[in-house]
């Protein structure tokens, strides 16, 4: 009997179920941002898509690279200063879910009274590492000039994909999961969860930073290539069999690069 | 169900002469089934595999043990069922009794019960020849007969006193999607069935090794009685087991004497007699009902709070090598009022981590008096804390993602009289972590609790309120 015959017949468990146990307070707020992230960017992609190039000039930075009209004596500093708030909309869209089971375990491990403020010393080194790290990506990006095309999407892609079979990927997504422990008060407690933020964001940084390039690379639909990934993102990280599924989403993103690949030649 | 006719017994080994034809045939057969091929699913390797193995890659289920997971209790009697078929039938290919049945281990009777049974122990048979059950690493004072499991390892009292089997602090551990090593195994997980298994093992033992602790014959007749603790717990009439759909429904997969695959859900092994066709001699008795906690100081007033609720957590991380640990937890005053009714106090021991699995366990106290040892306050004992699996739980072995060990008891007994006595909320709580080694009349035939060179560190220890 192979190995795999007996492992098709295991049942499985739907990812979900992770999430599914009372929340506290400030999780369920997390989550409402999350969505509220979401909607805003929606509205801001609907109101940009046909107007002028000026209005075009707050989505640009999904657009690395990307000339925009009238702007060519704009430094790269103040290109990235300008779009800050849309990345960090765009980090709050895209992590939040996958990083509510971690606030919910701050959340748990806290002082009813501190807990709100734990949450947000958390969630506010959470959200600055991934704003910094996104700034940078897009730092790296700008010097490529020019509208990202089929071919770097591709090769872009296609590095993620081989990444999510390396060791380095393994150990980010590990790292994702570390705990650590949480003092209950005073400076230790925001010390500690300052520390426990780092392990956590620093592993999702490491882990989901070759997708994010892609996704700054896409040529066409950015915002349902930042939602799918974004799902990809969250699935991956609550994956029950993680090896599993980190090869299933290199397929994946090994075909589309070559659907890309195809399209580009 | 079983494969043989009419119900078998598993029979008391201890019950049994070391000649005995049971005893006789299980070592014949552990010969026989290591002698099969390491790819055959029947061989002992491939059996022992299938718990946990550290050679790579992986055949077909291997490393499918699951540990800390409310799944620990089913998936482990199906597959004693099943190894006890292949066994069977190993048994009878050697001409040995055809209604052979996996006999077990009670060392939670104390006495001679707690000492590895003698066939275990010699390297040599009568014969001459090798003794197929004996294996040189576990702990010493195991083989040498001169050391035992001591009665706060060995006895289930507490795990069989738990009232409910869902739970971190309950019988059979909370609810988690199935794994190797989760974190959250149930009282009968961690005492006696880890604390054996580190005693046994010792330092670098089979025993002691979550992927190496099927290798040692012992380890099957160890976990026919913590089935046999199952058993005797479902059948206290007030307990059940779990009801829900995700845990009833649940499969896993095994291979029978044929080398054929073969799975069981666990709602197929809850009675061990209409289901799976085997029983035991002896169930261990039922526990007393535990007494009363006092009354909530402010039990009329106070509305009940259900949620899980952190009132208290130490600052720094505690570091066990062997020495008697005492520390202070501080209990929060606003967040412990009120103690309503319905609420439970739990200790939590967090984020343990350690190396490998030092072969001492800990016996936990909390408000233990001074000068005293924790043996003469029994009321004052909240569990053990062991180790096994703890190297895998930050490296778990197969495809499944990394986390803390922990260990959860309950204590509103001690809690409620803190309370009373207005020693609860806004004061600290001592917990106590005391050595537990093999029990001998001479400390020096057995091996020293100390682990300086493999040190355990205690992230936090937390109290909670939960229902």
């Amino acid at each position: 009997v192979s190995a795999n015959a007996v492992r098709r017949r295991r049942p499985t468990w739907p990812v979900a179920g992770f999430l599914f146990g009372p929340w506290c307070a400030q999780v369920v707020l997390l989550s409402v941002l999350s969505v509220l992230a979401w909607l805003l960017f929606v509205i801001v992609s609907a109101q940009s898509t046909g107007a002028p190039a000026q209005a075009k000039a707050a989505m640009w930075w999904c657009m690395p690279g990307m000339g925009i009209p009238g702007s060519q004596a704009v430094s790269a500093t103040e290109r990235i200063g300008s779009s800050l708030p849309m990345l960090l909309l765009m980090c709050a869209a895209m992590t939040l879910p996958g990083v509510l089971p971690a606030a919910q375990h701050v959340a748990t491990n806290t002082l009813r009274r501190r807990r709100s403020a734990t949450v947000g010393v958390f969630m506010a080194m959470y959200l600055l590492v991934w704003l910094a790290a996104m700034a940078a990506l897009e730092l790296l990006l700008i010097p490529l000039g020019g509208a990202p095309g089929d071919t770097m999407f591709s090769v872009a892609l296609a590095s993620a994909a081989l990444y999510e079979l390396t060791p380095m990927k393994r150990w980010a997504l590990n790292r994702c999961h570390r705990s650590w422990p949480l003092a209950p008060t005073g400076s230790r407690n925001v010390t500690a969860t300052a520390r426990f933020a780092w392990i956590n964001v620093s592993g999702c940084v490491a882990s989901c930073g070759p997708s994010m390039i892609a996704m700054l690379a896409a040529p066409v639909a950015r915002p349902l290539v930042m939602f799918s990934l974004a799902v990809t993102m969250t699935y991956e990280r609550l994956a029950r069999r993680p090896r599993r599924e980190r090869q299933r989403i290199a397929s994946g993103y090994m075909g589309i690069a070559a659907l890309f690949a195809i399209l580009a030649f | 169900m079983n494969g043989a006719v009419g119900v078998l017994i598993r029979r008391d080994i201890w019950s049994l002469p070391p000649d005995d034809p049971i005893v006789s045939a299980y070592a014949g057969a552990v010969k026989r089934m290591r002698e099969r091929p390491e790819v055959a699913p029947t061989s002992w390797s491939y059996q022992a595999a299938m718990h946990g193995t550290h050679t790579k890659p992986n055949k077909s289920l291997w490393n499918e043990c699951q540990h800390g997971t409310w799944f620990f209790v089913p998936w482990h009697r199906m597959f004693l069922y099943y190894f006890e078929r292949i066994v069977r039938a190993a048994v009878i290919e050697g001409g040995g009794p055809e209604n052979w049945a996996l006999p077990y281990w009670n060392y939670g009777a104390g006495g001679e019960s707690a000492k590895l049974p003698l066939a275990f122990r010699e390297p040599k048979l009568a014969s001459g020849e090798e003794n197929p059950l004996y294996v040189a690493e576990r702990a010493e004072g195991m083989n040498s007969g001169k050391g035992s499991i001591p009665a706060r390892a060995g006895s289930p009292a507490e795990a069989l006193a738990r009232p409910a089997f869902i739970g971190k602090a309950q019988f059979g551990g909370d609810r988690t999607e199935p794994a190797q090593f989760s974190e959250s195994g149930g009282e009968l997980e961690e005492t006696p069935h880890n604390v054996v298994h580190g005693l046994v093992g010792g330092k670098g033992g089979l025993m002691a090794d979550i992927l190496r602790a099927a290798q040692d014959p012992i380890f099957w007749l160890h976990h026919a009685n913590i089935d046999r603790i199952w058993s005797a717990w479902t059948a206290t009439p007030t307990h059940s087991d779990p009801g829900e759909s995700s845990w009833r429904g649940q499969s896993f997969s095994f291979f029978d004497e044929q080398g054929q695959s073969a799975s069981l859900r666990c709602e197929q092994v809850l009675q061990t007699v209409p289901d799976l066709g085997y029983t035991y001699d002896t169930e261990p008795s039922p526990p007393p009902p535990p007494s009363a906690p006092p009354p909530p100081r402010t039990a009329s007033l106070v509305m009940s709070r259900p949620e899980r609720e952190l009132i208290g957590a130490t600052e720094e991380s505690v570091e066990l090598t062997g020495e008697p640990v005492t520390v202070s937890v501080p209990i929060d005053a606003a967040a412990a009022e009120p103690f309503g009714p319905a609420v439970h106090a739990y200790l939590n021991v967090e984020e343990i981590e350690g190396e490998g699995n030092p072969g001492t366990g800990y016996a936990v106290y909390v408000d233990l008096q001074p000068n005293r040892a924790g043996e003469e306050q029994p009321t004052r004992h909240a569990g053990n804390l062991s180790f096994f699996g703890i190297e895998r739980a930050r490296q778990p072995a197969g495809d499944q993602t990394p986390h803390a060990l922990q260990s959860s008891y309950e204590i509103t007994t001690v809690a409620r009289e803190l309370d009373a006595q207005n020693q609860w909320a806004g004061h600290s709580l001592r917990v106590t972590f005391e050595p537990l080694g093999l029990a001998a009349s001479d400390p020096a035939d057995v091996e020293s609790v100390g682990h300086e060179d493999q040190p355990v560190r205690l992230g936090r220890i937390s109290v909670f309120y939960d229902a």
